[in-house]
């Protein structure tokens, strides 16, 4: 069993100030065994905070990152293979088409990306998954109405099953709703048929 | 001896014991020589006027008759002076006559009394002096025959009404600007089974100044360094230190206690003697001001304690003292001597 | 030595054993008598003259040797006393004929001991008698360890509250004598040793304080001990033999003990007596120690529950500290070093914060006693070395003195200052300390320890005494605990709502904003990256790391993986570059105080906004890299929500303030503005045309990496088409020619490459409408610069991302794209791979072509468009 952190898009601390504190009292040294970022931190000391938290920290660029992140990433974790990029610059921005060639051309199973600030995950019909862990900080775009709920995703692996974990926080500051996004066994076929999913 | 005596034949031919009256209701006494030397003897105890009475079996062996001119007891009271018999003294000599010369055969018994006969001083064993009082049988016989004789021990004791002035003792002494301490004993008159109790108060310690840094007291070992006070007041001795600030570090601290022993006549050479009856520590280590040390002295542990004698028919005298010993570092010994009067009392007033 | 030492010690204790069968066989036959002098014996083992060359510790040992057969002979004794056979109060004359004093003395306390358990009438008389006979010991050891068997004997005999008041005084008496009689031969113990020996025997009395202590925690112990006695009788005894023994060593461990046996209530309730008996205490007494003993007890009973808490309040605990406690730093002062005098404050502190969770002024006060003492104890000749040195020349004339110069220069020409000459520094009375020196980590501990406590930010700006208290600190300190101050703020509420209140945050965090004297020039690369580039971490000239995917086979095998990047990241740095970084941090935290602001009144908000941007323009510009992004977004933010065209023109205004110093994050947020301006609309309208126009122009005139450029270009091309709905058409056909060009002038032919690729988007999307004709356009153009670069595998890379942005684009309805031309780029880079060798990239490369290839034959219409074969 692998403990994977997924998280992005801080902002710390253009937008936000910081992780909110419930999460950090949740994040704790030494249960989790990667930390995968999508981006955005804006700042070093996010970074630190990671690198705290796990031994393997793999981080890629945001478009407000001072630049110092690979784009791309490939990560293998079990026999999984996980692909993280922000997707900023992946045009157009959050289509999914777009992404799942992404996906298709990196070659992973698994696509962590942020940037759409959308939160969860879909489907190709490969069997494929984007998985879009949210902004941890709650960080809104500059032209939101409403400012999103922080967000993060736990992921366990184990072979090449996944579960998978939404970390939510609601109602402001104290309340945190954990939920099983999905549970499946990721069987991608590159010939294009798909293969039954259990859920 | 005298069983050793017989296998040679030589053996008197009669044996003389005695029994006297009362014996098992006695109490008895345990007489200790002080040197040491000689038998522990145990002697039934009798009073100032107490009647010495009894019996004495003369028993002459099977089939042998001994003529006798006469047969006697008497009650001796002897001061008896050890380095120089000639000047034994006795004090009482009284006689009694138990039979007329004839022949003795068998066994044969004489009651005797001394009714009421004075016993003016104690039983004492010393080094150089002894008092006793003894009964002595003598069967004389005819021509150059030696007598034969038979003498037999008894102690005296008297017991003493408790002193009625018993005032403490207390002195001061020391050395100046080193030492300097108060002790108290709370009586000067102690009966022989008494509690010596008292304090030694340390007024001045000077043993870890940082003055001077040799431990050094420029006094003659054994040397005198306390004098009595006069009358019990404060007198500081006194031997200033041309070389400044003297210090002591005392090691311990003991009380003797010991017996002084003039013997002979007034007039003669007298021979002092005195013995440690005991050492008794009272301290350990070495004190700082104003600590005051405890003094509890049993004297019932030292079996050998008289009453203290002044003069014994003017031949001899025992006195007592309770010498304060400081001991240093060096092993020097400082120490201070006071007399303290012994007296017997009678063991019902003091149970 | 310690040979001939432990064999002393092993000696005596045989010679113990030996008799101890002597001893058994005595009591089993009822000879008590004989019992008596056998266990003489075996106590003058004790007196030994041998066992004075014995540590304390092997003393011991003899003393428990010793100790356990008297307690066998005291146990026989009293069973034999039950039965009839002994008469214990003769045992206890009899013993007293020993000639030996301290055998004598364990004889009697042994039978002692036994005579009380038979006849507990008689304890009183029997623990008195006892205790004055054992002053007849004074040699130190040998009298510790007798009164400490005499307390052991004693202990579970003691008569207690049960019985009356007066006799548990009584016994109170007692033990307070034997402890007296014993503190005094522990501290005898080490005036009686020649000098040198000094330390060795510091260290045996170490060894030997527990027995002194011990007598404290049995009077603790006594049933019906309370704060009535302990204040009228116990403490004041105690105190008095504390304070009158005049020795460092006990004071320190006594009053340590008094901290530690007595129940919270009673300290709380005596404080002023302890406080007071500080004061008198020698010079060589570790001040904090005591002092830090008594506070962390208090706090941790005032944590423990509210009731506690209540308690330690209700006794105004913190007045009585206030009152005392600066006397006695004044008194020690002297004699102890400063770092240690404030340490003490520090334990006040702790107990501030956890009894008085709501009281500032009370950490204020604190505060000002550092401040105070380090004014008091200044210049004085206390010195214990360099490290005061160093505090008294670097004085705080002298930075303002040379302005703008770098410190290292200074350390060099202050030598030559004398100390405390530096003119009209008099006015201010506290020299700066040096820059981690011990003192100044106290303070540091003191001010990290009341932000840990206090985590609101309006709590921390009641200090009074901050400003005071950071002026004496060195200055990259006083910015460092600046930066704390914002830093350790956990939930930053938004808690400022006037403009005094902001105006005084900025003085609190003053040392941190306008530190830009001493700050190098900004490289227009970041530290970190040039490092990075430097080690080959980051290949410029291999197409996988930028922009594409990097395969994890290909990485596995050559080169740092990624995953190893971070490791070479801290393994390049330079100090510099950590202080860079520090300073970095600590500007960040200035762009926090944006978030402190309560945002419920846009007009407030909004001067605040203004106050801010002029406070960190005043500052420094150059820290305005940092500062400003914070604060440029809250304003778009603030325009948006208010739909205030007038706030937008404000966020403008910083933003080009920052073009100057942060040009990619300018360009950022010229992009971001053209979204809000979208979106508030009217007249702010003209402004998303601007905007777009800044973008490019700072694209063309500030940024030079060429990475960055083409970054910067992709999100140009992403945001024009995002609002090329809200702008004449005219204007954003203008736009677009001015992107694809900017495509087309980038450095290299493989950005040229990528950044047309993305051109398409321009043409193609929901905004702005769909133009096939463009859209091929511009893939025509980026495969003429694919086909120009040089490097064949590297144009194998390109015609991959040629294909899969047809195949997207074909997905998204645009089938012009689909020709021959694109099929046939796949063929053509098999081709060109099979002439490189059989490299493990070559491999990657050949997989993921085999990806994109295997997904359009999958899908017929694009196999039919692409003319592609399906293999057999």
């Amino acid at each position: 069993m692998v403990l994977v952190l997924v998280i992005g898009d801080l902002f710390v601390p253009i937008k936000k100030p910081g992780l909110p504190n419930p999460f950090k009292q949740l994040l704790v040294p030494g249960k989790i065994s990667h930390v995968l970022c999508t981006g955005n931190l804006c700042g070093k000391e996010t970074e630190e905070y990671f690198r705290e938290l796990a031994d393997q920290v793999h981080i890629v660029q945001g478009d407000m990152d001072e630049y110092l992140y690979p784009e791309r990433l490939v990560i293998s974790i079990e026999s999984l293979k996980f692909g993280l990029c922000h997707g900023h610059q992946i045009l157009p921005v959050g289509n999914r088409a777009a992404l799942n060639a992404l996906r298709r051309d990196m070659g992973v199973d698994v696509l962590l990306t942020g940037s759409a600030m959308k939160i969860g995950y879909v489907q190709d019909d490969l069997g494929g998954l984007i998985m879009y862990p949210g902004s941890a900080t709650g960080a809104p775009k500059v032209d939101d109405t409403t400012e999103p709920d922080p967000s993060f995703l736990l992921i366990d692996v184990q072979g090449r099953k996944i579960v998978a974990f939404l970390y939510l926080l609601v109602d402001g500051v104290s309340a945190i709703k954990s939920q099983v996004l999905l549970q499946c066994l990721v069987d991608i076929f590159f010939s294009g048929v798909p293969r039954s999913l259990c859920a | 001896m005298d069983a050793a005596l017989s296998l040679f034949g030589l053996a008197q031919p009669c044996q003389i014991s005695f029994a006297l009256d009362g014996a098992q209701n006695r109490p008895y006494v345990k007489v200790v020589p002080p040197n040491a030397k000689g038998e522990e003897k145990q002697l039934p105890l009798y009073g100032h006027r107490d009647s010495v009475s009894g019996k004495v079996t003369v028993s002459v062996k099977e089939g042998k008759a001994l003529q006798t001119l006469g047969v006697r007891i008497e009650f001796v009271g002897t001061i008896e002076l050890l380095y120089d018999r000639d000047q034994n003294q006795e004090f009482v000599s009284l006689i009694r006559e138990l039979d007329e010369p004839g022949v003795i055969t068998g066994t044969k018994q004489y009651a005797f009394a001394f009714s009421d006969v004075e016993k003016a001083f104690d039983t004492y064993s010393g080094l150089n002096v002894q008092l006793r009082y003894f009964l002595r049988v003598t069967i004389q016989r005819p021509h150059t025959s030696p007598d034969f004789k038979k003498e037999f021990d008894i102690s005296v004791q008297h017991t003493q009404p408790e002193p009625e002035i018993n005032n403490s003792i207390r002195m001061e002494v020391g050395i100046e600007d080193v030492l300097h301490i108060e002790f108290d004993y709370d009586r000067s008159k102690y009966h022989t089974t008494d509690v010596v109790r008292g304090w030694i108060y340390f007024v001045l310690v000077r043993n870890q100044s940082s003055q001077t840094t040799a431990w050094d007291l420029r006094l003659p070992q054994g040397k005198l360094a306390f004098s009595p006070s006069n009358a019990g007041l404060r007198t500081v001795i006194c031997y200033s230190d041309s070389f400044g600030k003297a210090k002591i570090k005392i090691k311990r601290m003991e009380i003797e206690l010991k017996r002084k022993e003039s013997a002979g006549p007034a007039g003669t050479n007298v021979h002092n003697e005195t013995d440690t009856i005991g050492k008794f520590e009272v301290m350990d280590g070495a004190p700082v001001r104003s600590e005051k040390i405890p003094i509890r002295l049993f004297l019932s542990a030292y079996d050998s304690l008289t009453p203290t004698y002044r003069s014994v028919n003017n031949i001899f005298s025992v006195r007592y003292f309770l010498n304060l010993v400081l001991v240093d570092d060096a092993d020097r010994r400082y120490f201070k001597q006071t007399e303290i009067t012994l007296w017997r009392a009678d063991p019902e007033s003091i149970a | 030595m310690a040979a001939g030492e432990s064999l002393v010690r092993s000696d005596a204790i045989s010679r113990i054993r030996v008799k101890r069968p002597l001893l058994h066989r005595a009591l089993d036959a009822g000879k008590i008598d004989v019992g008596v002098k056998v266990s003489v014996e075996i106590a003058a083992e004790l007196n030994a003259p041998k066992l004075q060359v014995l540590s304390p510790k092997d003393y011991y040992e003899v003393y428990l040797a010793v100790s356990e057969e008297l307690q066998i002979f005291g146990n026989v004794v009293v069973a034999s006393a039950r039965a009839g056979g002994t008469s214990v109060v003769d045992l206890y004359e009899k013993v007293q004929y020993t000639e030996h004093v301290t055998p004598r003395l364990y004889l009697l306390i042994t039978i002692g001991s036994a005579l009380v358990t038979t006849k507990q009438t008689l304890v009183e008389e029997v623990m008195s008698d006892l205790l004055t006979m054992c002053s007849a010991v004074q040699n130190p050891i040998r009298g510790l360890f007798l009164r400490n068997y005499y307390a052991q004997c004693m202990k579970d005999k003691l008569p207690d509250g049960e019985r009356s008041r007066e006799q548990l005084e009584r016994t109170i008496g007692f033990v307070l004598e034997n402890f007296t009689a014993m503190n005094r031969l522990w501290v005898r113990l080490q005036y009686d040793c020649p000098p040198e020996m000094n330390k060795l025997r510091t260290k045996q009395r170490r060894e030997l304080s527990l027995l002194v202590g011990s007598s404290i925690m049995t009077i603790s112990k006594l049933r019906g001990v309370d704060l009535s006695l302990y204040k009228t009788l116990i403490l004041p005894q105690l105190l008095d033999q504390i304070v009158s023994c005049k020795e460092s060593l006990a004071q320190e461990y006594l009053m340590e003990c008094i901290v530690q046996v007595f129940p919270d209530e009673h300290h709380i309730g005596t404080l002023e007596e302890l406080l007071t008996a500080f004061s008198k205490f020698e010079k060589g007494v570790d001040l904090r120690l005591v002092i830090a003993a008594l506070t962390d007890r208090l706090s941790r009973f005032a944590s423990n529950s509210p009731e506690n808490c209540e308690a330690v309040r209700n006794a105004r605990t913190f007045d009585v500290f206030a009152a005392y406690l600066p006397e006695v730093v004044k008194k020690f002062a002297p004699f102890i070093q400063r770092t240690e005098l404030l340490r003490a404050y520090a334990s006040l502190l702790r107990l501030v914060l956890a009894a008085y969770p709501d009281r500032m002024d009370f950490v204020d006060q604190v505060l000002c006693f550092c401040v105070t003492t380090l004014q008091a104890t200044e210049g004085s000749s206390i010195t214990t070395g360099a490290e005061d040195m160093i505090t008294t020349i670097t004085s705080d004339e002298f930075f303002e003195g040379d302005d703008g110069e770098i410190a290292e220069n200074a350390s060099a020409s202050t030598t030559a200052k004398a100390p405390g000459s530096g003119g009209d520094a008099s006015s201010e009375a506290v020299q700066e300390l040096a820059e981690c020196s011990a003192e100044e980590n106290v303070l540091v501990q003191v001010i990290s320890m009341v932000f840990e406590a206090h985590k609101d930010i309006s709590d921390r700006l009641k200090l009074r005494h901050f400003m005071a208290f950071i002026r004496v600190l060195s200055s990259p300190t006083r910015r460092k605990v600046a930066a704390m101050l914002l830093e350790s703020i956990s939930e930053y509420k938004q808690c400022i709502q006037d403009e005094t209140t902001l105006e005084k945050l900025f003085v609190y965090v003053d040392p941190l904003i306008s530190d830009g004297s001493i700050r190098k020039k900004q490289p227009l690369v970041h530290p970190l990256l040039e490092k990075l580039v430097d080690n080959g971490a980051l290949d410029r000239e291999s197409p996988m790391t930028i922009g594409q995917a990097v395969p994890r086979e290909a990485h596995d095998m050559e080169g740092p993986s990624s995953s190893a990047q971070p490791s070479v990241l801290s393994f390049g740095q330079t100090q510099e570059q950590a202080e860079e970084l520090e300073m970095d941090a600590g500007q960040q935290q200035v762009g926090r105080i944006v978030h402190l602001l309560d945002s419920s009144s846009p007009e407030r908000l909004f001067v605040f906004h203004r106050m801010c941007f002029d406070r960190f323009r005043k500052a420094g510009e150059k820290n305005l890299r940092l500062t400003l992004p914070s604060l440029v977004f809250a304003s778009l933010r603030l325009a948006f929500t208010w739909m205030s065209p007038k706030a937008l023109e404000q966020a403008l205004e910083m933003i080009n303030c920052l073009e100057e110093f942060n040009p990619e994050k300018a360009l950022r947020f010229y992009l971001e503005t053209t979204k809000t301006a979208k979106s508030i609309g009217g007249s702010a309208r003209a402004y998303i045309l601007h905007c777009i126009e800044r973008a490019l122009v700072v694209l063309e005139t500030r940024i030079v990496n060429s990475r960055e450029q083409l970054r910067s270009l992709t999100l140009i091309t992403s945001t024009t088409t995002a609002v090329g709905g809200s702008m004449a058409a005219v204007d954003y056909e203008s736009l677009c020619q001015s992107v694809v060009k900017a495509g087309s002038q980038l450095l290299t032919r493989r950005d040229q490459c990528t950044a047309l690729c993305d051109a398409t988007e321009l043409f193609w999307n929901d905004e702005t409408g769909n133009d096939a004709i463009r859209v091929v356009q511009c893939l025509g153009m980026a495969l003429d610069s694919a086909n120009a670069v040089v490097s064949g595998f590297e144009r194998t890379f390109l015609y991959c991302d040629i294909f899969n942005r047809t195949t997207t684009l074909f997905e998204l309805g645009c089938n012009e794209v689909a020709r021959k031309e694109v099929g046939q780029l796949l063929a053509i880079s098999k081709n060109l791979l099979d002439e490189m060798g059989p490299t493990s990239k070559v491999h990657a490369t050949r997989k993921r072509l085999a990806r994109a290839e295997k997904y359009a034959l999958n899908n017929p219409e694009l196999c039919r468009s692409f003319a592609l074969i399906a293999p057999q």
